[in-house]
């Protein structure tokens, strides 16, 4: 029994032209959000995570452009939204938090300034209602005198505090998605637990879709309900999170797990390159060059998904090997 | 003897919000003292603000502390004239957490590895070429690398740029502050992994500072948990991580992740 989803992306692929080439970051994505629900994006740098997240805002560089695909919130397409369109949707609707928060704020404006033109640029309140709001939501994210907090700037506070800023912003507008792009990264270990427990409180407190973005498998366990693993573009493994982590199918995912350390002192063996091309014009299999179960069979695999399970989709021809045995 | 040592070493900063305030004092590190022998990796672990990097400061000469002596081979670093200084500097290199910022964007990577080859040794340009392409072959990239620039690399590619400068003049102690904590996980391992090797390889101590005791304990032999300035806790064999009882230490324990999917 399944919702209707609020945002579905569909066969989206984003091109990047540079002075030497057309890359092809993004090619085939394809995945639906539903409201209270959390869909994590997993996957190396480069491997166009980030780019599938600012699309959907269209807050691409001017250098990349989406060559195919549609990305529908609710009924509408946003790709052929016009500027004002997107600007009603961006905040209101769909929220953005950026993986550095020391970056994303502007370092001459007080915090209250920042929530204050936030919060007045979609809802018609007063400065004095505004303040009002903005100390119950930074009490909400669990923030030490936050009376304090909206006269500081953001170089005087931590990182991890000024990520909750940012995400108490986000919240004041009451958001349907959040797109949380890699936002512990710059955190350290006990922020970034905090960040997480934010996170999966408004979850169920506000039934909000989260768009989870990270490099860390560990951090998308934590929330995801599904996960899908993106590689040199595509998305390369995509389930249900205990699935995924039960049966990892794809020989990339099973890298993955394996580059987990927790408290291990064992030799981990990686010695793969990392770098991939985004150019690949043969369309072959993005992983091919690492694989470690490659042969003659995957140069003529044409990248089309293979449905593991119901709900478990995985991009490599030898699992439908495995299941024909 | 010991490749370092410190001694009550003391560190406040004055800091004010505003022109007309009072200047208030931050004691950034307080009173710490440690050992290091050679051959080894220390870790130093502890939150954002408890005092590590401004301690790798000290010891690398780039803070003069207010109290205390750090002596490096038997010698103290903040009492030499600079000639000595130069001498003891060679033996002392350090890895920084951005790698983008620690390169000059305008060198080549040839240029950028023979730095420090160039401030103390006269080669002729055909064997610093040559010292350059295996230096770069140690920390695998492509010895034909040499002629592009650091905007042509990722993260990853960088840092292993950055190991290779330090390691140009073979020096006895690399401080690494936070190296691997902007990488993705994948590269953290593989960066870890090189460095564990050229550790053996070159007999190199570590310092190792960072935030994430995953990453410590990966690659340390002993280790050193730090609060507001102060060591809370110290531990010689990592085997034993978790006992450690310091709250602090308890707390960054717990702030591990557990690599299954809670079931919430």
């Amino acid at each position: 029994m399944r919702q209707q989803p609020i945002l579905t992306v569909n066969n989206l692929n984003i091109s990047v032209s540079t002075p030497l080439a057309v890359a092809q970051p993004v090619r085939e994505v394809s995945f639906t959000l539903q409201s209270g629900k959390v869909l994590g994006i997993v996957g190396e740098s480069g491997s166009g995570k980030t780019l599938t997240c600012l699309s959907i805002l269209s807050l691409l560089p001017e250098n990349a452009k989406v060559e195919l695909g549609n990305i529908n919130f609710r009924n509408q397409n946003l790709l052929e939204c016009s500027e004002e369109e997107i600007r009603q949707v961006r905040g209101k609707e769909i929220a953005i938090i950026m993986q550095n928060p020391m970056i994303a704020f502007n370092p001459v404006r007080t915090i209250e300034s920042h929530f204050i033109e936030t919060i007045r640029t979609h809802l018609p309140i007063t400065k004095r209602q505004a303040k009002i709001m903005a100390v119950e939501y930074l009490e909400k994210m669990d923030l030490p005198n936050p009376r304090t907090v909206l006269k500081q700037y953001p170089f005087q506070l931590s990182g991890g505090m000024l990520q909750r800023v940012m995400i108490a912003i986000t919240m004041s507008l009451n958001p349907s998605i959040i797109i949380a792009d890699e936002p512990t990264t710059a955190l350290d270990a006990t922020n970034q637990l905090q960040v997480l427990q934010q996170l999966d409180k408004l979850k169920k407190e506000y039934n909000t879709g989260i768009l989870l973005v990270s490099h860390d498998l560990r951090v998308v366990a934590q929330l995801a309900d599904e996960v899908a693993v993106m590689y040199g573009g595509y998305i390369v493994e995509q389930a249900p999170v205990l699935e995924l982590y039960n049966h990892p199918k794809h020989p990339y995912t099973r890298v993955l797990f394996e580059s987990r350390f927790g408290l291990t002192r064992k030799k981990i063996q990686n010695d793969s390159p990392s770098s991939t091309s985004s150019i690949n014009k043969e369309n072959k299999c993005p992983y091919l060059d690492r694989c470690e179960d490659a042969d003659h069979t995957c140069t003529n695999y044409n990248l089309e998904f293979v449905e593991f399970q119901k709900d478990h989709l995985v991009r490599c021809v030898k699992v439908l090997e495995s299941i024909g045995d | 003897m010991s490749i370092l040592v410190l001694k009550n070493i003391k560190k406040t900063y004055l800091l004010r919000n505003s022109v007309f305030e009072k200047r208030k004092s931050i004691e950034a590190v307080k009173n710490i003292s440690l050992t290091l022998e050679h051959g080894v990796c220390l870790g130093i672990v502890g939150e954002s603000g408890s005092g590590k990097s401004t301690l790798g400061k000290i010891i690398l000469g780039l803070e003069k502390p207010d109290q205390g002596e750090v002596c490096f081979l038997g010698k103290n670093l903040h009492n030499l004239n600079s000639k000595e200084l130069k001498e003891l500097r060679q033996n002392l290199q350090v890895v920084f957490q951005d790698c983008y910022s620690a390169v000059n964007p305008r060198l080549t990577i040839g240029e950028i590895i023979a730095e420090p080859i160039r401030n103390y040794k006269r080669l002729s340009s055909v064997e610093e070429e040559n010292q350059v392409q295996q230096l770069l072959k140690k920390v695998g990239l492509s010895p034909e690398d040499v002629h592009k620039y650091p905007s042509q690399f990722s993260g990853g590619q960088l840092q292993r740029i950055n190991i290779a400068r330090a390691i140009a003049l073979k020096p006895k102690l690399i401080i690494l502050d936070e190296a691997v904590s902007a990488l993705d996980a994948l590269v953290q391992i593989q960066i870890l992994n090189l460095l564990a090797q050229l550790k053996e390889e070159f007999q190199l101590s570590y310092l190792f500072i960072s935030h994430d005791i995953q990453a410590v304990n990966y690659i340390a032999d002993c280790l050193v948990v730090m609060h507001q300035g102060e060591v809370v806790e110290s531990l010689d064999d990592m085997e034993q991580l978790e006992q450690l009882e310091h709250p602090v230490s308890k707390k960054l324990l717990s702030s591990i992740l557990p690599p299954f999917p809670k079931l919430f």
